[in-house]
């Protein structure tokens, strides 16, 4: 008895040991190389977000007392500057290596849902499918490092500023994938889809109406676009506009021809759904399309008769990848190219096989204050000049509480870094680089809100309002990317300088209910955190402007209509105008601060290094993915 | 018999439209649609409110269920406005792989299931019993997604030996042998991932009946007679506890289809349990909708093809 006894203990400890054993190994197993996986699983766990902003905190004050003055100058592997953003990422590849001969390209598209495969440049909705066209698709122009046309794509062009046209003149030798030359009437062919009633795509915009002819002909008036006037031998179109500014260069019309004898059967309601755009679809960029699998993974083969010349590589493959396996795909060496998220760099911050190139996007994001309503009736915002979050210096406050620059570095690894501005440095040309932004200093911050009245009357730690009630601010932010870990510590920032300041619904918001909330103006909500991405033009008025339904904080003022009217207007065809009105518009909209900007981003890519020749630019600007090379058979391990 | 299941259909019908107005008053209610946040500087609102006026997104419920009824009732049951596809197309063009994977995933777990079942019944309380119970209970504890990580990152990354994800690889040709066998090839890792997990519960209920049986006065009155060990175990005791292991089959299309929302999330593999979740994150409601429909069409009709399985393996039990 008594041995069976001992027996069984033996043989409970033996397991359990062996279970802990497991545990442990498995704990090794997957902190080394799950790391993005299951780091995304812990971030629920609350502990973890204390640990993590306590230690952000930490980290932080540590921070303050050294550089008290000077936040900005800080070291480690924060980047405080777009300069020091381009020194750390380069955004083009060294590759010396003698090159071989053609040679398979893999792309990974990093992605966690299948790309819905509508290869069609008036169709396409999602950024994965545009991924997917950029290698056998382009637009007539090319732009240049400002984003304005220039004269080096498939057509050029020139401008007149009279008679409010510009004139596109098609390059000979340009042809379709199976082999029909590229024509004008092509291009004029989208203009009618995109404008006919039919349509059903996001596309049909004030760029379109802003040509002549096309409100009659998307009403059914008329057959054809009136100010689209074509030559004998299409080569040659002459756009009317209604209104000319200089943004109409700066992508302000379409240029992406669709083949029109390729879909001459086809109802443009069914164009989207047609075997024509989802698994045969042509271009007459550098690589066309061979095989797809839907939603999976697309074949590209060469196009010899491309018209900047025949490409290097043989094909190129592109795969949808999930944002959790790239790092290790990468590592191992199963892709040459693939997008890196700030939560999938830090797995491999120093890679042997491949390299890291950055790009400073034209996106940022901004804490913006809910400050009225829109008027869809009249289609113009609001402003309420008694909101809670009217006092501009309360505004101001909430922004210098912030320590952005400890949130970019610890969180984002370098990979954001503090906004000063709503002009991203990408827009080199406009961006205002005296303005220091709301860099973190909560003694300003105490100082603007004791100015402004919000005192803390009742002694509990918090302020309350100049009139002496409770003041609860209620904050809207999505969920993402360690979004819990920032929310708590933004929130315990602006409690350091007396603000209560609360989650809305006391979580954070999921996309689809955050963006209802906000385009709605949900009364419960005084502040939210958001994106934006201006694209090729920064024109303010579009997230800004008192006729915007996306400037969700309804701010309007006097100040902000003259400057955003004097950007769009003829005026703005003087550069060094336009470039003043863009600097004094950052100036005035640092002053009144209907939102604060808070991180530019930089977007990040990994290339194997067997690739030669290619560079980290946005592929609709310029084309020059034909001339990529490879120096080794397989992507390197 | 047959009454049976014509009966068991024609209650299906009130379930499917109660279950379809619950589902479309639930979409209803959910934020946002499917142009929510769509803005951006191409995209103008109004654009998006003409779309939405367009796609009818303003009527009231009863007038978008109506009109959703009738056009699936002539067989249209709308277009994905993510994927730009009518809903059919798109579902099937999954379903096949769904289908086959679940199949594949079945096989596999079936197969280790009634194996181990039976050696854990058959050996109870020995060494290779207690290694068996062991591995249920860590499989009962792990989540799907993190055991296909596991198994991406040492069989498709370290070893080399299975793709890490997808259906195919996309230089095969459709229709030929290659690509068969590269789409079985594709599914081996996944497969075998939701088949070690889901086996489980076929060796634990295996192994318990056995152990039921294996006492009962018919087994100790085979072996009183002298019929050898061996013999009594196949032809007594096995036979009587596979029986519900068989009726169950039905509810593990239910159960499978569950499953396979994890299983092909985690490999990239486009089946209708991925679409499923991608689909509600983009308020794709015509998607969804349908989804449900079938998933729970197939469930019905899967917990009738227990019963089925039931009254003829058992008939005992035969429902009159």
């Amino acid at each position: 008895m008594e041995i069976r006894k001992r027996m069984k203990l033996r043989k409970l400890l033996t397991g359990i040991v062996i279970v802990l054993l497991l545990a442990a190994l498995f704990g090794e197993y997957a902190k080394e190389d799950l790391g993005s996986a299951f780091k995304s699983r812990m971030n629920l766990e609350e502990d973890f977000i204390e640990a993590q902003t306590e230690e952000l905190r930490e980290t932080a004050k540590e921070e303050a007392r050294e550089t008290q003055a000077d936040v900005q100058g800080s070291t480690g592997e924060s980047i405080a500057s777009a300069a020091e953003a381009a020194a750390k990422f380069p955004d083009a590849v060294t590759n010396h290596n003698p090159s071989i001969e053609g040679g398979i390209l893999k792309v990974a598209l990093a992605s966690s849902s299948a790309f819905s495969g509508v290869l069609n440049s008036c169709f396409y909705e999602d950024n994965y499918d545009a991924q997917i066209l950029s290698w056998f698709c382009e637009g007539l122009l090319s732009y240049d490092e400002n984003f304005v046309a220039d004269q080096d794509g498939a057509a050029t062009y020139e401008y007149d500023i009279k008679s409010k046209t510009v004139t596109l003149h098609m390059r000979a030798g340009v042809k379709w994938h199976d082999g029909k030359a590229v024509t004008l009437d092509d291009l004029v062919f989208a203009y009618e889809v995109i404008c006919n009633k039919d349509y059903e795509g996001f596309r049909y915009n004030k760029t379109f109406t802003n040509i002549i002819g096309v409100e009659e002909y998307h009403a059914g008036e008329a057959d054809k676009i009136s100010g689209l006037e074509l030559s004998k031998d299409e080569m040659t179109l002459v756009i009317h506009f209604k209104e000319f500014y200089p943004s109409i260069l700066v992508g302000g019309f379409w240029n992406n021809p669709i083949p029109r004898h390729y879909y001459e059967q086809v109802p443009i309601k069914d164009m989207a759904a047609h075997a024509k755009t989802r698994t045969k679809p042509i271009g007459f960029g550098p690589f066309k399309v061979k095989n797809i699998v839907p939603g999976e993974s697309v074949e590209l083969e060469r196009f010899d008769e491309y018209w900047m010349g025949k490409p290097r590589l043989d094909g190129v493959t592109v795969t949808v990848v999930k944002p959790e396996l790239v790092p290790a795909a990468m590592r191992e060496g199963k892709f040459d190219i693939a997008e890196f998220s700030a939560q999938q760099y830090p797995d491999y911050m120093e890679p042997t096989n491949y390299q890291y190139l950055g790009q400073v996007q034209t996106s940022f994001s901004y804490t913006g204050f809910k400050l009225g309503t829109w008027n869809a009736k009249k289609n113009k915002n609001n402003y309420n000049p008694d909101s809670k979050m009217a006092n501009v210096k309360l505004r101001q406050a909430i922004g210098y509480a912030v320590d952005n620059q400890a949130i970019a570095q610890y969180i984002y690894h370098g990979l954001r870094f503090p906004a000063t501005s709503v002009i991203t440095p990408r827009h080199r040309a406009y961006q205002n680089t005296q303005l220091s932004g709301y860099t973190y200093n909560p003694k300003k911050a105490e100082q603007l809100l004791d100015e402004a009245g919000y005192l803390d009357v009742d002694g509990d730690g918090y302020r309350e309002n100049p009139k002496g009630e409770r003041l609860t601010i209620v904050w809207a932010m999505m969920d993402g990317e360690n979004a819990d870990v920032i929310a708590q510590y933004k929130i315990q920032c602006w409690r350091d300088v007396g603000l209560r300041i609360e989650l809305y619904q006391g979580r954070l918001s999921e996309f689809n209910a955050f963006y209802e909330a906000i385009e709605g103006d949900d009364p419960a909500i005084d502040m939210y955190d958001a994106g934006w991405s201006t694209g090729y033009n920064p024109d303010p008025s579009v997230l800004w402007g008192r006729n915007s339904a996306a400037n969700y904080t309804r701010y309007t003022s006097d100040t902000f209509d003259v400057i955003i009217g004097q950007i769009s207007s003829n005026l703005a065809w003087d550069n060094e105008f336009l470039t003043n009105k863009y600097r004094e518009w950052q100036e005035v909209f640092f002053q009144e601060a209907p939102a604060i900007p808070v991180f530019w981003r930089i977007g990040l890519v990994a290339v194997n290094n067997r690739v030669k020749n290619y560079e980290n630019i946005s592929s609709d600007m310029k084309q020059t993915s034909h001339l990529i090379e490879l120096t080794a058979e397989e992507p390197i391990k | 018999m047959g009454k049976t299941i014509v009966r068991r259909i024609l209650i299906l019908i009130p379930q499917i439209i109660i279950l379809s107005l619950l589902i479309f008053l639930l979409a209803n209610f959910m934020p946002g649609d499917a142009l929510t946040g769509k803005i951006d500087p191409n995209v103008s609102p109004s654009r998006l409110e003409e779309l939405r006026q367009q796609w009818g997104y303003y009527d009231p419920w009863y007038i978008k269920y109506g009109r959703w009824v009738w056009s699936a009732l002539h067989g249209d049951l709308g277009e994905s406005t993510a994927y730009k596809l009518p809903v059919l197309e798109l579902i099937g063009q999954r379903a096949g792989n769904t289908f086959w994977l679940s199949l594949m995933t079945a096989v596999i777990s079936y197969f280790i299931g009634i194996l181990l079942g039976i050696l854990s019944g058959r050996y109870q309380n020995q060494f290779a019993d207690k290694a068996i119970v062991l591995y249920t209970f860590i499989a009962l504890a792990m989540p799907t997604v993190v055991f296909g990580l596991m198994n991406i990152f040492l069989f498709a990354f370290k070893l080399r030996w299975f793709p890490m994800g997808g259906s195919v690889d996309v230089e095969y040709v459709a229709g030929t042998l290659p690509y068969y066998r590269d789409r079985i090839y594709h599914m081996i890792l996944p497969a075998l991932t939701g088949g070690l997990l889901y086996t489980i519960g076929t060796i634990q209920f295996l192994r318990s009946e056995i152990i039921d049986y294996k006492n009962s006065d018919f087994v100790i009155t085979a072996r009183s007679k002298g019929v050898p060990e061996h013999k009594v175990f196949s032809r007594h005791i096995f036979r009587n506890a596979v029986l519900p292991v068989a009726s169950f089959m039905g509810y593990d299309i239910a159960f499978l289809l569950g499953g396979s929302i994890f299983i092909e999330y985690v490999f990239s593999y486009p089946g209708m349990g991925r679409l499923f979740i991608e689909s509600i994150l983009r308020r794709d409601y015509a998607v969804v909708n349908a989804l449900i429909i079938l998933f729970a069409v197939l469930t019905v009709l899967g917990t009738l093809l227990s019963d089925v399985i039931m009254t003829i393996v058992d008939p005992r039990i035969r429902i009159k």
